[in-house]
């Protein structure tokens, strides 16, 4: 047996603390000096184990632990009652995490139609004025004319970024909306302890992990729509 | 699923304060005991197992079921010996433990092999000897810590035999080996 071999024996006699391997690894440290260095490192540890594990102190916590949850009975046993008086503490930041969660969706919703409006109108009705009005009053300037040609072209190629960015808002935001109507259903119909507590006790912590993606979405729209739409646009 | 386990939790849940301190009773060895070896002072282990509990009593509801309760109590005193750790490594050291690092530099005047073998694993990398001591302490299996640790089972097999060859260096550096030598032959 090689030093590999035996250092793989050893080890898994370790592991699975079967002993039945080990006089025969034992027989066979004296193959080499690196055998025996093997050995002893194992017979070190050994050596020392038992009176390691005999050298625990004793300690009584029950007192400690129940003097401290009912120092706080708000923050601790409160909290560990799926029902009654708990259910009663937990319920503003459920009901709040839902007001929040709904306004953030209103707000997304508000944003696209205005966005949208906001782009249709421009692009209906300012490209044609402005050619119009460059056309009319400065006719008699070509150096100018061209000037402003470029200006026009310019302001409608910003326009058409931000019908772009807007429809591409529009688009992540409706995706993420039709994930979130999902949400609800699935965060109730999976707990896992449903039979150690009512079903909404983890409601929050569910919502706050499913609503990830939907923050990721609205999140991936807004960079879309700042990345898109060049610095000039501001002053639209 | 153990249904002992859910029972307790059950109970523990309705606010039984018995079942609590029977709770606390069952695991507090085992817990108490991992922070005592992570952390190699009494007191703060105190402090820390009893937090694990509160803890533990705390996100109670959370506990999956399929698991079994004694794993999930060492995850969690694990992560806190882990925040312990940390937070201790930011502050000056305390003169207790000043006293206990001097002691660790004169081995004449250590003979007791249990306190060779914890100072030693005081050196220890800490995941390394979070696994050395629920291996060799909570007789758990390279799976079950695995779990608790979430790391792959290749991995703790790799940290447990680090681990064991660290000790066993340190404590031939001690002046260990010549006596277990002597016993080997």
């Amino acid at each position: 047996m090689n030093l590999a071999e035996y250092q793989t024996a050893l080890e898994r006699m370790i592991e699975t603390h079967n002993s039945g391997q080990r006089s025969r690894l034992e027989n066979l440290a004296t193959k080499s000096p690196e055998h025996q260095a093997a050995w002893e490192d194992f017979l070190i540890v050994e050596y020392t184990l038992p009176a390691w594990k005999q050298d625990l102190p004793e300690v009584d916590l029950v007192e400690a632990v129940m003097s401290q949850l009912t120092e706080s009975p708000d923050s601790t046993l409160g909290q560990m009652r799926p029902g009654g008086e708990s259910s009663a503490q937990t319920a503003p930041p459920r009901s709040s995490a839902r007001w929040f969660y709904a306004s953030m969706l209103t707000v997304a919703a508000l944003l696209i139609f205005v966005s949208l409006k906001t782009s249709l109108d421009r692009s209906t009705q300012v490209p044609p004025q402005t050619i119009v009005v460059n056309t009319t009053v400065i006719p008699d300037s070509p150096a100018i004319s061209a000037e402003k040609t470029t200006s026009n072209n310019k302001f409608n190629q910003l326009l058409r970024n931000a019908g772009a960015a807007s429809w591409g808002l529009a688009q992540s935001t409706a995706g993420a909306m039709t994930e979130a109507v999902s949400l609800v259903p699935v965060t109730h119909q999976t707990l896992k302890t449903a039979d150690t507590q009512p079903a909404e006790s983890n409601w929050v912590d569910d919502i706050n992990h499913e609503m990830q993606p939907l923050k990721e979405q609205i999140s991936h729209a807004w960079n879309f729509i700042i990345h898109s739409v060049p610095e000039e646009s501001t002053r639209i | 699923m153990n249904e002992d386990d859910a029972a307790q939790v059950r109970n523990c849940l309705d606010g039984n304060t018995e079942e609590m301190r029977a709770f606390v009773a069952r695991f507090q060895s085992s817990i108490f005991g991992l922070c005592y070896r992570m952390l190699g002072h009494r007191q703060d282990a105190e402090d820390v197992a009893q937090e694990v509990f509160v803890r533990a009593f705390r996100s109670l509801h959370q506990w999956d079921p399929t698991r079994t309760l004694k794993p999930w109590l060492l995850t969690i005193a694990a992560n806190r010996c882990r925040t312990f750790l940390s937070k201790r490594s930011k502050r000056p050291v305390s003169a207790e433990f000043v006293s206990e690092l001097a002691v660790c530099q004169s081995p004449e005047q250590l003979q007791d092999l249990s306190e060779e073998l914890q100072k030693a694993i005081n050196l220890l990398r800490e995941d390394h000897r979070t696994c050395f001591i629920l291996f060799h302490q909570e007789n758990m299996s390279c799976q079950e810590i695995g779990a608790i640790l979430e790391r792959p089972e290749g991995t703790i097999k790799t940290w447990l035999h680090r681990s064991r060859q660290e000790l066993a260096s340190t404590l031939r550096q001690r002046g260990i080996v010549p006596e277990v030598r002597h016993e080997s032959r």
